[in-house]
């Protein structure tokens, strides 16, 4: 019998019934009585001056019931920091990218709504703009921000250790440079609101991952007590980052029902969502690293230039979070680490899975690859030279709790047969690559860090458990129910959960910061326990042993060892009632973090900045098609350290699906441009790997028991889909000797790299490739 | 989500009626096949219609029939899937089965019809885009402005005609009845498109697809349909081939040959430099290069969509030359160990 009753089983998904029949509701099937349906004008200019706005011609149209613009919100502004508030909440007199929200409308259909923007007049003045990170960043170039006359809104300068110094010890220094593009989350459900403002409490129903930091962003905005701001619990179909802020969607449709005291809800296009939600910051990234001959790491310094549209948006944390990340894979006491996130004239960049450390764990990745070749060294080996171990101290003082990083690449290596292929296929164009990395469990949000939560029993012995908890389908709400069924002893059955809903569950962190098993999983773990003590307590009266002598499994509460000295937790229950006793467990979990870490505050980078790090890596094997161009994912072998394995196949199928993620990256996916203009805002001309892209997959889940998650648990998967984009580099390296520098490797880019037109290697090459290419 | 424009939607039973009503709607009337294209573009107001005239109840334009010793019928609102599942098409017209069954995915296979296949509207990332897009950017010439985004400068518009059953007919002869208010008239498949990327088809106002007929192969023709596309389903061709081999005994020997091409240019492309190459030749590895390399030079892709055209054009070469050598029984590639 296993050690558990629950936890470790593949238990089936919490809400997966009401998902797959469809009974599930999302913010677009919601149509309240008296609903109004809103549309937005926005901005067809990357950049200019709003002359003047008229909108009485759609206020006339039959049907329209109000129109919002930004004049009559003048002086508000949000930002996702109080120091980033660069954002009006519908534009006034300045757009700065093509989409940007000019004017709200809402009419009593769709259709009327859409007709009134027709009927909207606005006369722009054209400015010019910049594009690219280079043009943003050049002399002279039109600032978006008057504050930010370079367009650089944010940047990072962290130091650890003595980096020249280091660079002067290391026998080898290797540099590359690599370009990363602008990515869209394409969530299956595309963006809506719902709002209704109604007896002075604003109520907002909209796919989320936090409903917490979505009620702060819209009191901080609109002006309203936290108490007067309800977010409720609905179901979001998939957040990858993207979900995580305040849009102004959600701020025009609570102006057009403060205005009209009607529900009011606007649903997004696909284009709308792509173009005007969030994108993922296009990256620059310069990384120097220095060695010694064994491959030790000696120093390392990382450049970093974050494309990120006209607003600020998370900026900070896509250049700051790459840090951490970095330090936490590869051990390297002296480190330096420059960022920049520019302002652009194109849709505003955000949180995307791994958050700027996708991109950054690409380039360090390869660069380290290269560095091992330089010299000579095996590509495992170097990372396991390197691997960062249990118990260490990070340069920045952060501690490594639970680590299974040297296991994870032991094991993909020698599944994958990583050293029986390496440079021995390349006659037939095939090839295989290595690739591993970390993973924070949370991060410092002041009071926010941490979740807490309740249990409450019913007469029959059953418990509905109050959490924040938020799933935007990875499986939370699973993980929470199997946890606390455990703790208390009860089958999963007998446990409702109550999630995500600022008026009914405390504080939560939200799903955003891969904190949600090491962190709001706990708290209800937390909560659970307590609850279970107090039956324990009860119990151990009712039964004349010691509490610390009993058992509690499948709603029966037993002496350990005599399972016939027992009492249902349900008789427990009435008895507790009866004699005028609540059992309520209540719990927080608060990770042990420095709470003064802040992710660009100059010298505040030191310190704990999560509870717990993951761990991953990936092997994976290609074949390059030298006709097409063509890359064939064959196979590949996935380990993920996760503390502990709540539900091995929900957490199998988290590492599929960033696997997929990460191939698209690497292979398939980019925002491509004209100017300020998207020219791929469609699910069919952006490019995201569908399930015949998808290789097999071999999933090995690593164990390290984490001291402080709930039995040990840890964050699932957000390492390998890192890991596999320069794997996949890797292995494409190893198959046909081309050292990519710039994401996609689309068939037309490998093809020009055949022919020597490509930049590879840091530098274009002309003609024939370098030779050190060749062979490894 | 983007809302649909207001229309008249009508679903006639009769072909005559059918033809009437579009010509009455003087240009702003679109028949409904699938849906899987013009309804795309109807939401994203592309094309606003004042009517659309569903195919639904139109009977006697569904079905396929083969009569031995003569030919294939195929009705226009035959769904795609309906080829590729037809015994009789797989055995004797797998040319076709084979470009079908590649068509998008799955449920445009199940939804989308021939007639829409082979009627579908050329395209261009500066016109499949919604009015709100189009709008912002400016509007190109396939949208009534004056300029191309993409062939700057152009006077024409390059927009790709990306069908692929249109390459398969086409090498099989495909010939089509069309019903018009002045009754029918008969035609090549090829002679459906213009070559302006604007104005596509030469069907004229009210004429309706009525038939395909494809006559039967009297020979052992050896045919491939070989589709490059980014994503193993859902994408149009970024470059495609249809093609046809008759071998001599020998089986080495090529008596004739066809070889249609589609994605590169705004219509599918008979390669006769291809064709002339290949006819009467032996099929030596260097024919066969030669071969691909004239159909190479017929395809004319612009910067349409987000590959590279020098990229879709060499794609045609290769498409050419696996084809051949799948014919051959040779590997795909000649390096291929």
């Amino acid at each position: 019998m296993s050690e558990f009753a629950v936890v470790g089983t593949n238990a089936r998904k919490y809400d997966g019934v009401e998902k797959v029949t469809g009974a599930g509701k999302y913010t677009a099937d919601l149509n309240p009585p008296g609903m109004l349906l809103g549309r937005i004008l926005r901005s067809p200019h990357p950049h200019a001056r709003i002359v003047c706005i008229d909108v009485s011609r759609a206020l006339a149209l039959p049907g329209v019931k109000v129109c919002v613009t930004g004049a009559e919100y003048a002086g508000m502004k949000f930002g996702v920091f109080p120091s980033t508030r660069d954002q009006s909440l519908i534009a006034i007199d300045k757009v700065r990218y093509v989409g940007e929200e000019v004017v709200g409308v809402a009419a009593f259909d769709e259709d009327t709504a859409e007709e009134a923007l027709d009927l909207i007049d606005v006369e722009y003045e054209p400015l010019p703009a910049v594009f690219t990170i280079d043009e943003a960043m050049k002399e002279g170039a039109p600032a978006l921000h008057e504050a930010f006359p370079n367009n650089v809104g944010a940047e990072l300068h962290t130091e650890y250790g003595d980096v020249e110094a280091g660079f002067r010890r290391a026998d080898h220094v290797r540099q590359d440079t690599f370009t990363t593009t602008a990515l869209a989350h394409c969530q299956m459900e595309p963006y809506a609101v719902l709002c209704h403002y109604q007896n002075g409490r604003l109520n907002v129903w909209a796919p989320n991952t936090s409903v917490f930091a979505r009620r702060r962003a819209l009191s901080n905005a609109l002006g309203l007590e936290l108490n007067q701001v309800h977010v409720h619990k609905i179901y979001t179909g998939g957040a990858f980052g993207g979900r995580s802020e305040t849009f102004p969607a959600d701020w025009i449709a609570a102006m057009l029902s403060m205005k009209s005291n009607r529900p009011v809800k606007i649903g997004l296009s696909r284009e709308e969502s792509i173009m005007t939600t969030r994108q993922k910051h296009e990256m620059r990234i310069t990384v120097k690293s220095g060695a010694k001959k064994d491959g030790t790491l000696v120093a390392r310094h990382f450049q970093v230039w974050a494309g990120g549209g006209a607003y600020m948006s998370t900026g900070p944390i896509a250049i700051g979070w790459p840090l951490a990340m970095i330090e936490s894979t590869f051990r390297c006491p002296n480190l330096k680490y420059e960022g920049y996130r520019v302002y652009t004239n194109r849709p505003i960049c955000g949180a995307m899975r791994g958050h700027g450390g996708q991109q950054l764990h690409f380039a360090d990745s390869c660069n380290l690859e290269r560095l091992a070749q330089d010299l000579g060294l095996d590509a495992v080996d170097i990372r396991l030279r390197n691997a960062v171990q249990a118990g260490e101290v990070l340069p920045s003082g952060s501690k490594i709790t639970s680590c299974g990083l040297t296991e994870t690449l032991q094991r993909v290596a020698e599944e994958s047969g990583f050293r029986n292929k390496v440079g021995r296929q390349r006659h037939l164009s095939r090839g295989v690559g290595i690739g591993c990395s970390s993973m924070i469990n949370g991060f410092n949000m002041g009071a926010r860090s941490g979740s807490q939560a309740y249990v409450k029993f019913n007469e029959d012995g059953s418990a509905t458990v109050f959490s924040g908890i938020n799933d935007t389908g990875q499986g939370n709400e699973t993980a929470a129910v199997q946890v606390a069924a455990e703790e208390l002893g009860l089958p999963m059955e007998k446990i409702r959960l109550v999630s995500s809903d600022t008026d009914l569950t405390p504080q939560d962190p939200g799903s955003y910061s891969m904190s949600s098993t090491f962190i709001s999983v706990n708290g209800v773990y937390q909560a659970a326990a307590d609850a279970r003590r107090q039956l324990f307590k009860l119990a151990a009266e009712h039964l004349e042993c010691n509490p610390e002598d009993l058992v509690a499994r499948n709603g029966v509460i037993s002496v350990q060892g005599s399972p016939g000295t027992s009492v249902a937790i349900e008789k427990v229950i009435w008895r507790a009632w009866q004699r005028g006793k609540e059992i309520v467990g209540s719990g927080i979990y608060m990770p042990k973090l420095n709470l003064k870490r802040d992710w660009i505050a100059p010298g505040m980078q030191t310190g704990q900045v999560t509870g717990a790090y993951s761990f991953g890596a990936v092997a994976v094997e290609v074949e390059v098609n030298r006709d097409t161009g063509e890359v064939t994912i064959l196979d590949i072998t996935a380990a993920h350290d996760l503390g502990r394995a709540l539900n091995p196949k929900a957490a199998e199928g988290q590492l599929e699906g960033f696997l997929a993620f990460g191939i698209g990256q690497a292979l398939y996916e980019g925002l491509v441009w004209d100017g300020g203009m998207n020219l791929n805002p469609t699910l069919l001309d952006y490019k995201y790997p569908t399930t015949q892209e998808m290789p097999p997959v071999k999933s090995i889940l690593v164990e390290s028991i984490d001291p402080e998650g709930p039995f040990g648990a840890k964050e699932a998967a957000e390492t390998i889909g890192l890991a596999v984009i320069s794997a996949t580099v890797n292995a494409v390296a190893d198959a046909i000797g081309v050292q990519f520098n710039d994401l996609p490797l689309t068939p037309a880019r490998i093809l020009r790299a055949l022919e020597g037109k490509e930049r590879v290697n840091g530098a274009k090459t002309n003609g024939a490739r370098k030779k050190r290419n060749a062979s490894p | 989500m983007l809302v649909m424009p207001k229309f008249e939607y009508v679903a006639p039973a009769d072909v005559r009626e059918a033809s009437r009503l579009l010509l009455e709607a003087d240009g702003k009337g679109f028949l409904l096949g699938g849906g899987t294209d013009l309804l795309v573009s109807v939401k994203q107001r592309v094309i606003v219609p004042s009517l659309v005239v569903s195919s639904r109840r139109l009977d006697e334009l569904k079905g396929i029939r083969h009569v031995e010793g003569e030919g294939l019928y195929v009705g226009p609102a035959t769904r795609l899937h309906q080829l590729y599942e037809s015994p009789v098409v797989r055995a004797t017209y797998p040319l076709i089965a084979l470009a079908a069954s590649v068509v998008g995915g799955n449920l445009h296979q199940h939804m989308g019809t021939v007639g829409g296949n082979l009627c579908l509207d050329t395209r261009c990332w500066y016109y499949n885009q919604t009015k709100f897009w189009r709008e912002s950017y400016g509007l190109c010439f396939k949208q009534g402005g004056d300029a191309c985004y993409v062939a700057r400068g152009g006077q024409l518009c390059v927009a790709a005609y990306q069908g692929d059953t249109a390459a398969a007919f086409a090498a099989m002869q495909a010939r089509l009845t069309i019903a018009g208010p002045r009754g029918d008239r008969q035609a090549p498949l090829t002679d459906l498109y213009s070559g302006d990327g604007k104005t596509p088809f030469t069907l004229r106002p009210g004429e309706i697809i009525a038939q395909v007929f494809v006559p039967e192969p009297t020979q052992p023709w050896k045919v491939f349909y070989k589709k490059y596309r980014q994503r193993g389903t859902i994408d149009f061709p970024l470059a495609a081939v249809a093609g046809a081999l008759l071998l001599a005994a020998d089986g080495r020997r090529c008596l004739d040959a066809r070889v249609v091409l589609t994605g590169v240019h705004t219509q599918p492309v008979v390669a006769e430099r291809a064709i002339a190459i290949l006819k009467g030749n032996e099929l030596t590895e260097e024919i066969i290069q030669e071969a691909g390399a004239a159909a190479a030079k017929q395809a004319h892709p612009a910067k349409t969509t987000h590959d590279t055209p020098q990229h879709r054009k060499r794609m045609i070469a290769v498409l050419v030359q696996e084809g051949i050598r799948e014919v051959l029984g040779q590997p795909a590639s000649p390096s291929a160990a």
